[in-house]
């Protein structure tokens, strides 16, 4: 392997040159050796915990290859009868503290110590069972966290806090007690997930795994009386392969079309149509910002991972985000208006089933804001993984599959609606809208290079017409971090902002086949921008269902139904939920008040103006009026106390005030 | 991990032994594993954290295989390994044990050898400390 004056160090007997590796470890897997690992991931910081990367370093004695950076001249074995042992007991001792119930777990055969534990021909293990049971936390929409099955790698905690900024897990208690936990060992619903799942795609075991609706989607299917539909996400096309045994980045969306007849679906339509329609809506949103510069930048929402992290640490830019729905839920909202006239059936018995890349989706669709009259316009989010299984288990030979396509015209969709899947996609999109929306000519060149690409955060000035764009596309969490912050100081200078929770965007969703490999998320991306290629229309639009549809159903573009069904809106969520405490209620539930008793209002004096109120009620007989609660923190500390009096706010407020307010505002009432 | 784990898993072969659970793969593991903490751990307290276990076994290793082999302890410290036996020659049949048992595991006629049922005995040695002619043997 030497070729020139590079330093170099001997592996197994091999002599293998030292380029820019970091470590001994991507030394040894640079020469094809696949030394096993718990804990390291190229992505994240290294750990060295699990002890399962040791080599023997001549003269230094047994070390982890991934804390040791090469040295010229090191010479190492990699496989000697002591390391092998030690290996074998590393892995004996995870499994003696393991819940072996690899047949049901959701990771069997794609889990790392299950495959270690037959590579090593781990035949017993020679220590007793250690474990003791700890509750199942069931309570996000998006994963599960069984403690029983973590191996305390730690994998998690570092994808939280290194790659989304977030850090809503982290190791508490010391030696044997250690465990993963949300903070104050919360459930994880309650705590700052954003519901992204990277922590399932790098756990090795079936410790953080995604949440399964199979069954629901089965009793949907068997149930005579409703319409199931599905609608597949772009990135779902170039991952499902994978689960069955293809290449990653294989195009195989008529296959899936066919599978998912065969499964029972009603029709089959593509999530490309919904983001035709959410460019659509997007770039006019944008095109309007931009012209009476409101607002700007702007941020995508497409993404409900990054849209759940503004609500919860930038609550400030949220004017900011698009208000469009995202494409799911564009869907989602467009299938529930439309088919149950046009079958003649309830709006509830219309089953919208969407097939995704990513947990965030099984999220997103139970937001509050989703459903419509006790309906959700998603009912089910199945993850890629979910319909591989689904399709194997109903022992559909996927590989014999002939390809169908969708259904119309919901199925139509251009080249903009399928990039959607990679980072820079939307913008991509956005920009072909907008350049020829804002030129009124025909783009000769409808490829943008400069979004596309593979850094975490890329600019690009793009120039439409006259005016130069300035974009910013950022995928993961942390990155969107550096962006907002600047939008938030007043610092930010560019003008549209994509931002894409998971590395490499919606292809490198923990929805997708577990892989943290750049190479597969690569090779994803890749397989839809070449799906975008073989389409015949690459701009949204030209796709003339959708301009159909705004004849038929949503009126003008950005016009009042459209924004009634297409569009949004958010909530701050930077204070976990905490529900007011009731303290005087009344029957007729006339006029609400509110008094913070947070920690600063408490020390301003709220506690009185509390106490003066009640008195005041109880003198002049208004129980029956008001309903009097005590509120938590309401962002407002620096002006405290606060006190809410129906819809006025009061700041600084004086319990002299606050009767005045509430006289003034009960008067018409008790007029009458 | 390593440590984490191997500690916890070196006290229960170390119950193992003082318990009379043990046999001599015991041993052979309790070895490997030690030395597979003290190698493969990432800190200096887990590298140390076996060598209790590990020297103890290097320089007393008969008072190792006792337990293990010959299931007895000579220091009477493992109660497990513990048979406390009425010497019939020794014993003059004054009933001070009788009456020191806190289980009536003891019994025997008056100037008799007195017997211990194995059954009921709890091992509390309180029979050889009433015992004037040291007549309890193996406590």
């Amino acid at each position: 392997m030497k070729t020139s004056l590079q330093p170099t160090l001997t592996i197994d007997g091999r002599e293998i040159e030292i380029a820019d590796e970091r470590n001994l470890l991507e030394l040894i897997r640079k020469a094809d050796i696949d030394l096993p690992t718990f804990c390291y991931h190229s992505e994240l910081s290294i750990y060295g915990a699990c002890r399962l990367c040791l080599v023997d370093v001549e003269g230094r004695g047994i070390m982890a290859a991934c804390s040791t950076p090469p040295e010229p001249g090191m010479k190492l074995r990699t496989v000697t009868d002591e390391i092998r042992e030690i290996r074998k007991i590393s892995v004996e001792l995870l499994l003696a503290n393991h819940d072996q119930s690899c047949p049901t777990c959701a990771r069997s055969a794609n889990c790392q110590l299950q495959t270690l534990a037959r590579q090593l021909g781990i035949e017993q293990v020679r220590f007793k069972p250690v474990q003791q049971r700890k509750p199942i936390d069931t309570s996000s929409h998006s994963l599960v966290r069984d403690p029983n099955k973590c191996v305390l790698c730690g994998d998690c905690v570092r994808m939280c806090s290194e790659i989304q900024d977030i850090g809503a897990i982290d190791f508490a208690f010391r030696g044997h007690d250690v465990a993963v936990l949300p903070a104050m060992g919360k459930d994880l619903a309650e705590v700052a997930c954003v519901n992204c799942g990277q922590c399932a795609t790098v756990c090795p075991t079936g410790a953080l795994t995604v949440k399964s609706e199979m069954e629901l989607v089965w009793k949907a299917i068997a149930d005579k009386s409703k319409t199931v539909v599905a609608q597949i996400a772009p990135a779902v096309r170039v991952g499902l392969g994978e689960a069955m045994g293809l290449k990653p980045g294989e195009i195989v969306t008529g296959q899936i079309v066919a599978a998912i007849r065969r499964l029972g679906f009603d029709q089959v339509y593509d999530t490309s149509f919904a983001a035709d329609l959410t460019v659509t809506e997007e770039a006019t949103e944008f095109l309007k910002r931009k012209a009476n510069g409101k607002h700007l930048p702007q941020f995508t929402s497409c993404c409900p991972g990054w849209v759940k992290y503004a609500e919860q640490f930038f609550p400030e830019i949220l004017p900011n985000l698009s208000t469009c729905k995202s494409p799911q839920q564009m869907f989602g909202s467009l299938l529930k208006e439309i088919l149950p006239e046009q079958l003649g059936v309830k709006r509830g018995d219309v089953i919208v089933v969407s097939i995704m890349p990513c947990t965030a989706k099984k999220f997103e669709a139970r937001r509050e804001e989703f459903t419509k009259e006790c309906v959700a316009d998603v009912d089910f989010v199945l993850t890629t993984q979910e319909l591989a299984r689904m399709i194997q288990s109903s022992g559909i030979r996927f590989d014999k599959l002939q390809p169908e396509s969708f259904d119309m015209p919901f199925g139509f969709y251009t080249g903009a609606g399928v990039i959607f899947g990679a980072s820079g996609g939307v913008t991509e999109a956005v920009l072909r809208f907008a350049a020829e929306k804002v030129t009124g000519e025909k783009l000769k060149k409808v490829d943008f290079e400069a979004v596309r690409g593979e850094s975490g955060l890329r600019e690009a000035n793009v120039k439409v017409g006259d005016a130069e764009l300035r974009l910013a596309v950022v995928h993961g969490l942390r990155n969107a971090r550096v962006v907002a912050e600047q939008v938030r100081s007043g610092k930010s200078q560019y003008d549209l902002i994509e931002v894409m929770a998971c590395p490499g965007g919606c292809v490198g969703g923990a929805g997708q086949p577990v892989t943290t490999s750049r190479e597969a998320r690569a090779q994803r991306r890749q397989g839809l921008y070449k799906a975008d290629r073989e389409s015949p229309l690459h701009k949204s639009q030209e796709n003339p269902y959708i301009t159909e549809t705004y004849a038929r159903c949503l009126g003008e573009v950005g016009g009042e139904k459209a924004h009634h069904l297409l569009h949004t809106h958010y909530v701050n969520r930077r204070r976990m939920e905490e529900s007011p405490l009731p303290i005087l209620q009344s029957g007729d539930r006339r006029l609400n008040i509110g008094v913070c008793v947070g920690t600063n209002c408490y020390v301003k004096g709220s506690q009185q103006i509390l106490q003066k109120l009640l008195q005041h009620v109880a003198e002049h007989s208004l129980s029956h009026l008001v309903d009097i609660r005590a509120m938590f923190c309401t962002e407002n500390c620096e002006h405290g106390p606060t006190v809410l009096i129906g819809d006025e706010r009061i700041t600084k407020c004086t319990a002299e005030q606050a009767i005045a307010a509430v006289e003034e505002q009960l008067q018409p009432a008790t007029a009458d | 991990m390593l440590c984490r784990e191997g500690t916890r898993q070196l006290l229960a072969l170390l119950d193992d032994v003082i318990e009379g659970r043990a046999d001599e793969n015991t041993l052979k593991l309790m070895q490997t594993l030690g030395h597979a903490v003290q190698v493969g751990s990432l800190c200096g307290l887990g590298k140390t954290a076996p060598n209790p276990v590990l020297s103890t076994m290097r320089y007393f290793r008969e008072e190792y295989e006792d337990h293990v082999i010959r299931k007895v302890c000579k220091c009477g410290k493992c109660k497990s390994l513990l048979r406390p036996e009425i010497n019939q020659e020794k014993c003059k049949g004054c009933g001070l044990c009788l009456k020191s048992c806190p289980t009536n595991a003891i019994t025997g006629e008056k100037k008799q050898p007195h017997h211990i049922n194995a059954e009921l005995c709890i091992k509390c040695g309180a029979c050889a400390k009433a015992c004037n002619l040291s007549a309890v043997e193996g406590v």
